[in-house]
């Protein structure tokens, strides 16, 4: 993608060059309060989410992990203690306040030894080839620039036979559920953000960015034209996350 | 379903609802056992191996991985079956229910099937049938020793004793109470429909109809010989009447 083609923010057009400077102002700007709001937001459910992918990752002791758009470390806490003191989680982030964040709370919570934090872009990762034997982001691939490239770069530092997991919001399954779902991110999203972050713009980026996200079948494809095979998905809660999991040949 | 749908979507009917299962299992499970130091300790030499569980009604796949329990929860319930599990069991959830209530380890007419080491199932039942926890400190546990204030305490014993075990001795006599209740209710509720409401007769009245009913069976027999004896006789007299020339 050139730096001057149009891409979107939210339901905004901005040029490609635009989008990570206004997707980081808006993760610096709701980074201290990030783990609050995905509570609040969710009802706990992101933390039902995010071990779903764990044990679809199905992490082995010793294996190399990298954690992309880790933010404040949830997956990345599960995959250290999984793979144990032979193995090695990279948590990545290009927001440097989310990865302040999820550094201090890691450390806060003793785990230390097996983690490294890296600020990288998604779409370029500063790793050597056949580096991990699994690489997850959680909800990170929708604020990505160029998603295609960023699928590309993860093949790459992939070792082969290594897997992907991509968990992102999608679109929901039932047309009652997605109706409802609506009116939820659009009128109480950013209400809620208002009220928690004083921050309701950076809520209804987050809205409009889900709708704006590939569909199930849509991200599926795009793995494979990355390169990636035997790629599934499994809706969780009625589609409103999908967890895309895709090996590399 | 979509066709492209990973495993876990074909043998979870609900993905979000089954790891939050796991989640829940594993938490009561560590927790349970907190009060359980025997079992615990059995459990732990169970370290490294799996059971994996693929149910029908509802459709359920859970994979429970024991662990030595010193960095991760000494179970751990993932929702995706392993071909690699020590054992498999697959079947109605159900027959696991029964499985693990009824007071037999046999699989036999639970429709579950089983694959792997059977020991370690048998081993995992016995352990599970021989839980005893110690709910009266998880009580405690769970509220703190609070003294009883001195205007609520009947007497010096009562006084010594803290709110978790009152609490605890209340649920037990209330329990046993229930459990009184439930081997005397057959009896209260026949009397009650018997003689309070009188909604059904009594096994004397039940038993004086029945011989009624006898009498008039008799009754009606007897009237049935003698008519068929009133009816040959008729006959009888019928036939000595006719000229014997013709």
């Amino acid at each position: 993608m050139d730096k001057d083609s149009i891409t979107h923010f939210g339901f905004e057009n901005v040029k490609a060059s635009e989008k990570a400077e206004r997707v980081a102002g808006v993760f610096h700007s709701v980074a201290a309060k990030y783990d609050i709001m995905n509570d609040v937001m969710s009802g706990g459910v992101h933390r039902l989410w995010k071990r779903f992918t764990i044990e679809a990752a199905a992490p082995r002791t010793g294996q190399q992990i990298l954690d992309i758009a880790g933010g404040t470390g949830d997956l990345t806490r599960q995959f250290s203690q999984r793979v144990g003191p032979t193995g090695h989680v990279v948590l990545a982030d290009i927001n440097s306040s989310m990865l302040n964040v999820g550094r201090d709370k890691l450390i806060n919570c003793g785990i230390a030894q097996n983690v490294t934090y890296t600020q990288a872009d998604a779409q370029f990762l500063p790793f050597n080839d056949n580096s991990f034997d699994c690489i997850t982001i959680a909800f990170g691939l929708r604020n990505v620039t160029d998603k295609d490239l960023a699928l590309q770069s993860m093949l790459r530092v992939l070792k082969p036979g290594g897997r992907l997991l991509v968990l992102e919001f999608s679109k929901p399954k039932s047309k009652a559920l997605e109706t409802v779902y609506d009116q939820y991110s659009f009128k109480l999203l950013p209400l809620m953000g208002k009220l928690i972050t004083n921050d309701a713009d950076s809520y209804r980026y987050l809205a409009e960015s889900i709708r704006k996200h590939p569909d199930q079948d849509t991200l599926k494809n795009m793995m494979i034209n990355a390169g990636f095979g035997q790629c599934t998905f499994t809706n969780l809660t009625g589609g409103v996350v999908a967890l895309h999991k895709g090996f590399k040949p | 379903m979509h066709a492209s749908t990973a495993n876990t979507e074909a043998h979870n009917a609900h993905p979000t609802a089954a790891i939050a299962l796991c989640m829940a299992l594993e938490k009561a499970i560590d927790y349970a056992l907190q009060h359980d130091p025997a079992s615990r300790q059995k459990l732990v030499a169970l370290a490294g191996r799996c059971l994996s569980l693929e149910l029908t009604e509802p459709r359920l796949a859970i994979t429970l991985t024991f662990t030595d329990g010193s960095h991760q929860p000494l179970l751990m319930a993932s929702p995706f079956a392993t071909p690699e599990a020590d054992c498999a069991l697959k079947g109605k959830s159900q027959g696991l229910i029964k499985l693990m209530n009824g007071p037999k380890h046999s699989l036999a007419g639970s429709d579950l099937r089983l694959s792997g080491h059977t020991g370690f199932l048998m081993e995992l039942l016995d352990i599970t049938q021989q839980l005893e926890i110690d709910w009266e400190a998880m009580i405690e546990q769970a509220l703190g020793t609070i003294p009883m204030p001195f205007a609520a305490a009947q007497n010096q014993q009562v006084f010594n004793q803290n709110a978790s075990h009152l609490l605890a001795g209340l649920i037990r006599n209330q329990a046993q109470h229930v459990k009184r209740l439930a081997e005397r209710a057959p009896f209260f509720i026949g009397d009650f429909l018997t003689e309070e409401i009188n909604a059904v007769p009594s096994k004397f009245e039940i038993d004086a109809f029945n011989s009624k009913v006898d009498d008039t069976q008799d009754d009606v027999a007897r009237l049935e010989a003698r008519l068929q004896l009133f009816q040959q006789r008729v006959a009888s007299s019928i036939n000595n009447l006719k000229p014997k020339n013709q």
